[in-house]
């Protein structure tokens, strides 16, 4: 069918659904990119305790993201909001190198879960306006995101208070990851 | 060893002078610590310090985070009424904005003591040299430059509204604040201010959103240096060494010559512009090709758009290394029509015939000519491709700058562009004919 609207044109009109969760450690940006994707602005945040969700269109893809709080006791919550997702959008903190090591342990982590299994991966490489943020390129390698076998990720650099690089990610996930028709 | 705060330990630490209070706004029973100065405070202050990045306040819930042991030394070793204190001492007002009070000098010369008794070295004494606080639309309400800003309150530097500000003052601010942080990403990776992106797979490409088009343009884009394009195929053939294990090295060159034949049909295209036979041109180039190594070598000379001709590299590369991997079977038919054109590093006359339903245009320049390649019906050749073929691409698609989604008739045209056609040939003649020899030229340099 996919393939039909294809040849005729019309992909671009089927509605289509993908649930994300967004998580990644404290203060990595992950509220920001939300606000700044759903509003296209600049919200003010505090952290976030619980988790906050919305629905961002873009093209005829209508992504929920749920943006889930980082703090250290409630990432064992993440995991009960892993069920049906399609897509994991892990938040780095580019410029706090000290907690590489972390995040990477964090990501793996939830990569092991069985809900995720199939789950493509966006690393957002965010806040690289900042003097020490390090590039992509850099974080794949310490993310360790060449170990993950038979796995789709992309890791896009992007600063979440001016936009870019935000929508470059979501056209990966547009391709990458698996959809369905909207009910 | 992290672990979660005790409440003996957190005893400890709210009894220390000034912690029953925020540092910044006074509010009662701070939940939330700064780190790096040893402070206390309210959830709402907490959000603008983890605004400024953890270089200059690294922020830990009392309750929700655990703690490392000298995490917990900076917190016994400071308080709240210290670190107003030595503001004080300093002539920094404690109620200024976050942003400007804690970029002042004193602010860091309190961090660096703090951390330096922690780790029982001698105290800095020396304020550190001022630091013009960094524009950051990160800030919140209070926080920035007391300096800046004709407003009567606020922060200039901030996302909220000033007080006084209208809607057009408040808009073309923003677009400064904004303006200026992109200034500070294009001073660090230079270009275009195009954010890069790696990916498990490297045929995707990040300016269209599509495969086939170049799976590193993502690492640099924009202005992209001689270096980093020597970089980036040292690169590219590093991964496919560690991507496709089973992949000979011989393989990786080829594709390299492959490639090269790539470039080498745009530079044909080019040639067009003088009418040229057909088949005089691509014996011409054929014996011009160079090796991978020349290739570079000759776009440094020829002061050729590099990004252009790096694009096609890495689309080539991945070509067997998606094989080799097999986790992309939607782009496989593609990619096997795509050998059959290239593959062979031989008959240069296939490789050029197939250019006009290459992909994104391969090598051809992407800029400017790009819309003209989606509405010639040359934009995707992915429709050539046997029927698990992914979707096809959007190649009408927003220049990345804009961080407005594309409108869904812009989506819905692109895609009727890639409608594939039966006969190749006739697609590249069409081709030429609409994408305008300028933008080739253009994009070279020349």
């Amino acid at each position: 069918m996919g393939a039909l609207f294809s040849l005729m044109g019309l992909d671009g009109w089927t509605k289509l659904d993908a649930r994300l969760c967004m998580v990644g450690l404290d203060a990595a940006g992950k509220t920001t990119i939300l606000y700044k994707l759903k509003l296209g602005e600049v919200v003010t945040t505090i952290p976030t305790i619980g988790f906050n969700v919305e629905a961002i269109e873009y093209g005829n893809l209508t992504l929920t993201v749920w943006d889930i709080g980082g703090q250290d006791k409630i990432r064992p919550l993440w995991r009960h909001y892993y069920s049906d997702t399609q897509g994991v959008i892990f938040v780095v903190d580019s410029n706090d190198r000290d907690r590489l090591s972390q995040a990477k342990d964090e990501l793996h982590g939830l990569l092991d879960q069985f809900e995720l299994r199939d789950a493509v991966v966006l690393v957002y490489a965010n806040k690289q306006d900042l003097p020490n943020a390090a590039p992509a390129a850099q974080l794949a390698e310490a993310l360790q995101l060449s170990s993950l076998r038979g796995r789709k990720w992309y890791i896009q650099a992007c600063c979440a208070t001016t936009g870019d690089g935000l929508y470059e990610g979501l056209d990966w996930l547009k391709e990458n990851c698996p959809s369905k028709p909207a009910s | 060893m992290a672990v979660s705060m005790t409440p003996a330990m957190q005893a400890e630490i709210r009894i220390l002078p000034g912690n029953d209070k925020c540092v910044d706004c006074g509010s009662n029973h701070p939940q939330w610590a700064s780190v790096t100065y040893g402070a206390l405070m309210c959830l709402e202050c907490s959000g603008a310090h983890r605004g400024m990045g953890v270089h200059i306040s690294f922020v830990r819930s009392v309750t929700m985070d655990s703690w490392s042991d000298k995490q917990l030394k900076m917190m016994t070793h400071s308080s709240n009424d210290e670190l107003v204190a030595f503001w004080k001492k300093h002539n920094v007002d404690p109620r200024m904005p976050h942003n400007a009070k804690y970029h002042e000098p004193a602010s860091q010369l309190y961090a660096d003591r703090l951390k330096a008794k922690v780790e029982g070295r001698p105290l800095p004494t020396k304020l550190p040299a001022r630091q013009a606080a960094p524009t950051s639309a990160y800030d919140a309400p209070g926080g920035g430059s007391m300096s800046a800003g004709g407003f009567g309150g606020g922060d200039s530097k901030g996302s909220a509204a000033l007080a006084g500000e209208t809607t057009e003052q408040y808009v073309a601010r923003q677009r400064r604040l904004q303006a200026e942080a992109r200034a500070r990403m294009r001073a660090k990776f230079g270009g275009g201010g195009a954010m890069g992106g790696v990916g498990s797979n490297s045929d995707y490409d990040p300016k269209t959103g599509t495969y086939g088009g170049g799976g590193l343009a993502g690492l640099g884009q924009g202005d992209i240096s001689l270096n980093n394009v020597q970089d980036a195929l040292g690169q590219g053939v590093g991964k496919l060494r560690s991507w496709g294990s089973q992949l000979a090295e011989e393989e990786t060159v080829r594709d390299l010559g492959s490639k090269t034949g790539e470039v080498a049909g745009a530079a044909w295209g080019g040639l067009k512009r003088w009418g040229s036979v057909l088949s005089d041109k691509v014996k011409d180039l054929t014996v011009a090709d160079p090796e991978p190594g020349a290739l570079t070598a000759g776009l440094g000379q020829s002061g050729l758009a590099r990004g252009s001709s790096y694009e096609g590299f890495g689309g080539g590369g991945s070509s067997t290394s998606l094989q080799s991997m097999g986790s992309n079977g939607g782009s496989s038919g593609y990619q096997a029509s795509q050998e059959n054109g290239f593959g062979s590093g031989n008959n240069r006359l296939q490789t050029i015939q197939s250019l006009g339903s290459d992909p994104d245009g391969a090598s051809m320049p992407r800029s400017a000519s790009q819309r003209s390649f989606a509405s010639s019906g040359s934009g995707g050749s992915r429709g050539r491709a046997s029927p698990p073929a992914p979707p096809a691409p959007a190649q009408t698609a927003r220049t990345t700058s804009s961080p407005v989604p594309p409108p869904a008739p812009d989506l819905a045209a692109g895609r009727s562009a890639s409608v594939p056609s039966a006969k190749p040939s006739a697609r590249k003649a069409k081709k030429l004919e609409v994408d305008p020899d300028k933008d080739f030229f253009d994009s070279f340099g020349v």
